[in-house]
């Protein structure tokens, strides 16, 4: 029993997505970039050597360069998580700029350390004497001019990634905003396509036909009182104001006149048995709903095997839902399990139904343990159609 | 002589329509009628009319499983009446069969009847005709084909999705459903030939599987396979069908 509503599952909560993130970076990508923009200062430096002062040992603009980008790289992280901890906007940029200015100080000279460091280890190492750095403040402030464009550069270009990602994640919420549409716009195609198929079928209307053909020999007045039945079934499945849920009273005149109809077409075989109180007329079920299901009653009936067809049928209503009983005495179904999917015509229903109340309804077969088909349907009773009763 | 017409129909007042159209004309009688598919099928077979009036939907096997039981042994000449049914009407529309479409007037009626008649007598070709329709029912199914079980003093129609397993048994057939078994009169390769499109496949000389019945294939050493069943049951796989099982397992 399911009458309440689907709840709605929230996304996994998580924390919240920056505007830049670590992973939103090619690091591979990146120390290939800084890699090769030292050996391109490298070539620069040989090069302004030789047009300067001579030709020098390739290893020294090589050392200096490469120390340089590398001491460079570790420390792009940290200028990645300053801007993405503190990100400049419209609204704070008067106290974020200058933030962010304060620590591309801090980071230059943790910089300017680093490469020093670097240098003087290097220099150690392969016995190439003392790497001298010359005046310590002149050298923080020359390198500082420098960090300063890097540290803005590299903000340009976490705009760029931020941007390309966003316009990616735009474009795929597009996509997948576009593939619900046309799956709701199918499911109305379909909805609109079971409303017409629901009309009275044509199977239905030439037997009763035939039939008022053959009782017009025997007894006219029978004849001509089935007639006005069969009109007044295809008066009602003509109207086009009828939308997808009717009145019970609606429905009871139109199922009233197809029993009429059966009756007169398999006579005494048949004895169809509808009982609704007179309160519940007013409230809203699917349209042919239950002349679907007793016409599947009548259909599936074995005759002479299980005697004459009876069919019952029972409405009721507990608090919020209606409930719509379909009992009779066929063969009632071996595989149950497998029978919804199966069945045309209760499949239909199905579809039916999950496009009127979406998951808001039951719809139940079971064997009656003295045999037969027991159909169990309850819809939600609608508030506008149904005053509760004083 | 008259000749001697069954009417099969489930519904009493167009049975009661065709008896009132025959009782008007001198060269008919009423052989017999019947409500349902295996009450038809049983009393053609004892009656045996020259003229069959023959409803397409009926419980209890529809026209066309009666005619399929009904023509081996028996062979009437046949007018399909049927109030709506597209697929059969465009079967009878290639074989150029007579039908009727409910309701008929008598004029149609006996026109019918009079064409029947006249094909009564020349026999041959009606027969080809009907041979080319229940080939083409047997080809295209309309729904999934009805097997015919006959058990001491009843008849019933045991739907394909029933049978877990059929298996040989010599002349017979012995058809497995969860509850029993039911023993047909037809060969095993008859049986195959009726039931492949409805997802049955042989797995071994003398076993048939409906394939929604498995439950899992186990292989055992030596590339031996049985089949185990949703209802426990296990069946041996024979070597030539495993490969052929794995297809259609596939599909």
């Amino acid at each position: 029993m399911n009458l309440l509503p689907r709840s709605c599952g929230a996304e996994a909560p998580g924390h919240p997505r920056r505007w830049i993130e670590l992973s939103d970076l090619n690091w591979p990508l990146v120390f290939l970039f800084y890699t090769v923009a030292g050996l391109i200062y490298t070539g620069s430096d040989f090069t302004f050597h030789l047009a300067e002062t001579g030709p020098e040992p390739y290893y020294y603009p090589l050392i200096m360069e490469m120390t340089g980008h590398y001491t460079l790289f570790a420390l792009v992280p940290l200028i990645v998580l300053g801007f993405s901890w503190l990100p400049i906007r419209r609204t704070n940029w008067f106290w974020a700029v200058p933030v962010h200015l304060l620590i591309s100080v801090v980071l230059g000279a943790t910089h300017t350390v680093l490469m020093l460091l670097s240098r003087q280890a290097i220099y150690g190492l392969f016995g190439l004497g003392r790497y001298g750095f010359g005046q310590t403040g002149y050298r923080f402030l020359m390198e500082y001019h420098k960090q300063f464009l890097h540290y803005w550069l590299f903000y340009v270009v976490l705009r760029a990634i931020a941007y390309y990602r966003q316009a990616r994640e735009r474009e795929r919420a597009a996509s997948a905003l576009e593939l619900k549409t046309s799956e709701l716009r199918r499911q109305l195609d379909q909805a609109r396509l079971l409303a017409l198929t629901s009309q009275l079928n044509p199977h239905f209307l030439f037997n009763t036909l035939n039939m008022v053909s053959s009782v017009m020999y025997e007894d006219v007045d029978r004849a001509d009182h089935m007639l006005a039945a069969l009109s007044r079934m295809l008066r009602m499945s003509l109207d086009e104001t009828v939308g997808p849920r009717v009145p019970l009273r609606r429905e009871l005149e139109f199922v009233n006149a197809a029993v009429e109809l059966i009756r007169g077409r398999f006579q005494d075989q048949v004895d169809i048995d509808i009982r609704c109180p007179s309160g519940l007329l007013d409230l809203e079920v699917p349209s042919m709903a239950l002349h679907t299901l007793i016409e599947n009653a009548v259909k599936h009936h074995r005759r002479d095997q299980d005697g004459p067809v009876r069919v019952s049928v029972r409405i009721e209503r507990t608090g919020a839902a209606l409930h719509l009983h379909v009992l009779d005495n066929g063969p009632g179904i071996p595989d149950l399990a497998g029978a919804v999917g199966k069945g045309v015509g209760l499949a239909n229903t199905r579809q039916r139904l999950e496009a009127l109340y979406d998951a808001n309804f039951t719809f139940e077969l079971a064997n009656r343990p003295e045999g037969g088909l027991h159909v169990h349907l309850a819809i939600p009773v609608r508030p506008e159609s149904a005053p509760q009763p004083a | 002589m008259k000749v001697r017409a069954f009417i099969a129909d489930d519904e009493p007042p167009a049975r009661s329509k065709i008896r009132r159209f025959l009782g008007s004309r001198d060269d008919l009688e009423l052989a017999g009628e019947a409500g349902d598919g295996v009450t038809a099928i049983e009393g053609i077979l004892e009656l045996r009319p020259d003229l069959l009036f023959l409803d397409i939907q009926m419980p209890r096997g529809d026209g066309f499983d009666v005619l399929r039981e009904v023509y081996a042994r028996h062979k009437p000449a046949v007018i399909f009446t049927t109030a709506y049914d597209q697929y059969a009407m465009r079967a009878f529309e290639v074989e150029a069969l007579d039908y009727l479409l409910k309701p008929f007037t008598a004029e149609r009626f006996h026109a019918a009847v009079d064409r029947a008649l006249r094909s009564l007598g020349a026999g041959g070709a009606a027969d080809a005709k009907m041979a080319r329709l229940l080939q083409e029912l047997a080809a295209n199914p309309v729904r999934p084909p009805r097997i015919l079980v006959r058990e001491n003093d009843r008849m019933f129609f045991l739907k394909a999705g029933e049978i877990e397993w059929a298996e040989a048994e010599e002349k017979y057939v012995l058809l497995h459903t969860r509850e029993r078994h039911h023993l047909v009169r037809e060969s095993l390769s008859a049986l195959e030939g009726r039931l492949s499109r409805a997802g049955f496949v042989r797995i071994h000389r003398s076993h048939l599987l409906n394939l929604e019945a498995l439950q899992e294939l186990v292989t055992l050493g030596r590339g031996d396979c049985i089949a185990v069943l949703r209802s426990g049951t296990r069946l041996n796989v024979g070597r030539n069908y495993k490969d052929g099982l794995l297809q259609a397992m596939s599909r």
